[in-house]
């Protein structure tokens, strides 16, 4: 059973391409297109191994869904990593200090989402 | 003057975005007043089109981006290049309708990431994306907004940063670099 990641984007094209590439890599892939679906899908799929999020979306940003899956004593560990056009450091500070693992300004490569990946679910 | 900043800043964030996806862009003239969206989709292209809007404290504003349905099927991301798009396809208008917002949600990105060095600080809303025969741009209100045309090929890109600000407001000539470049993984430790 290959491991589930969450990816969450209001872009079909960006879900599309990070999910293309982490299904090549052996990656299960559940989508979301805003914070609010993020969170049914992780409650849908507890056993997920991480989340990537944009933070620029509809109903909810990424951050607060960042700050609402930390506060989850469930979840409370589940590695998540921010996918975003934010360069803004006081941003990444921030998302740092509500438990982000790491940050990937777009435009995005494989190499890179498989990087990020790897380094916090392990391989699948 | 942040007007002069911004007009350099726009310009490239388009040519930039379009060259991380591996089309590249000539910058061929500002285009305002004339409504040259109406000429391209006379020469029977159709328009795909998207709106950012964006808005801080002292300066907020609008962007636009436009081009052809095939030029935007050309920039997709790398894992969906080998997959033919069609004209014809509702889903594929969908989906390009939808990357064209995302081209337009990253242009602004880096405008935002660009002058956040000169203290010009917005947030930016979720981008609209729209299609048809025959788009126009409304002329842009902001003191040094202009509709630029750039050119790939056959294929046209148009691009308007609308923004509104203190038009006399003048900016440091040479910032440092605070925030993360475009395409770059940070771990956090």
């Amino acid at each position: 059973m290959s491991k589930k990641i969450i990816v969450v984007d209001d872009s079909i094209v960006i879900r599309n391409e990070v999910a293309l590439i982490l299904s090549a890599a052996g990656y299960q892939v559940i989508e979301a297109s805003n914070g609010h679906e993020g969170l049914r899908r992780l409650g849908d799929h507890a056993d997920a191994a991480m989340v990537i999020s944009d933070i620029n979306m509809p109903e909810m940003n990424g951050i607060e869904m960042l700050t609402r899956i930390k506060a989850d004593a469930k979840h409370a560990a589940l590695p998540i990593v921010m996918l975003t056009t934010e360069g803004n450091t006081e941003l990444m500070k921030q998302a740092k200090r509500a438990g982000a693992k790491a940050w990937i300004v777009k435009p995005f490569s494989g190499p890179m989402v498989i990087e990020a990946v790897q380094r916090f679910a392990g391989h699948p | 003057m942040l007007s002069d900043v911004l007009v350099d800043v726009a310009r490239l964030a388009v040519i930039d975005v379009f060259q991380s996806y591996g089309v590249r862009l000539a910058h061929r003239g500002d285009t305002s007043p004339t409504p040259e969206i109406v000429q391209a989709a006379a020469g029977g292209l159709a328009i795909v089109a998207a709106a950012v809007g964006f808005h801080g404290v002292d300066f907020r504003g609008t962007a636009l981006l436009a081009t052809t349905f095939e030029l935007a099927a050309i920039a997709r991301p790398p894992a969906q290049r080998q997959r033919a798009l069609s004209a014809n396809s509702a889903a594929d208008w969908i989906f390009v309708r939808d990357w064209v917002g995302e081209l337009c949600n990253q242009t602004v990105g880096r405008v935002k990431n660009k002058v956040g060095r000169y203290g010009v600080h917005f947030e930016v809303s979720p981008p609209a994306a729209f299609s048809g025969a025959a788009l126009t741009f409304a002329l842009p209100k902001g003191p040094a907004a202009q509709t630029v045309a750039f050119q790939s090929g056959a294929h046209t890109v148009w691009s308007c940063l609308d923004a509104f600000y203190d038009a006399a407001r003048r900016v440091s000539a040479a910032p440092e670099e605070t925030n993360v470049g475009e395409g770059k993984l940070v771990i956090f430790d």
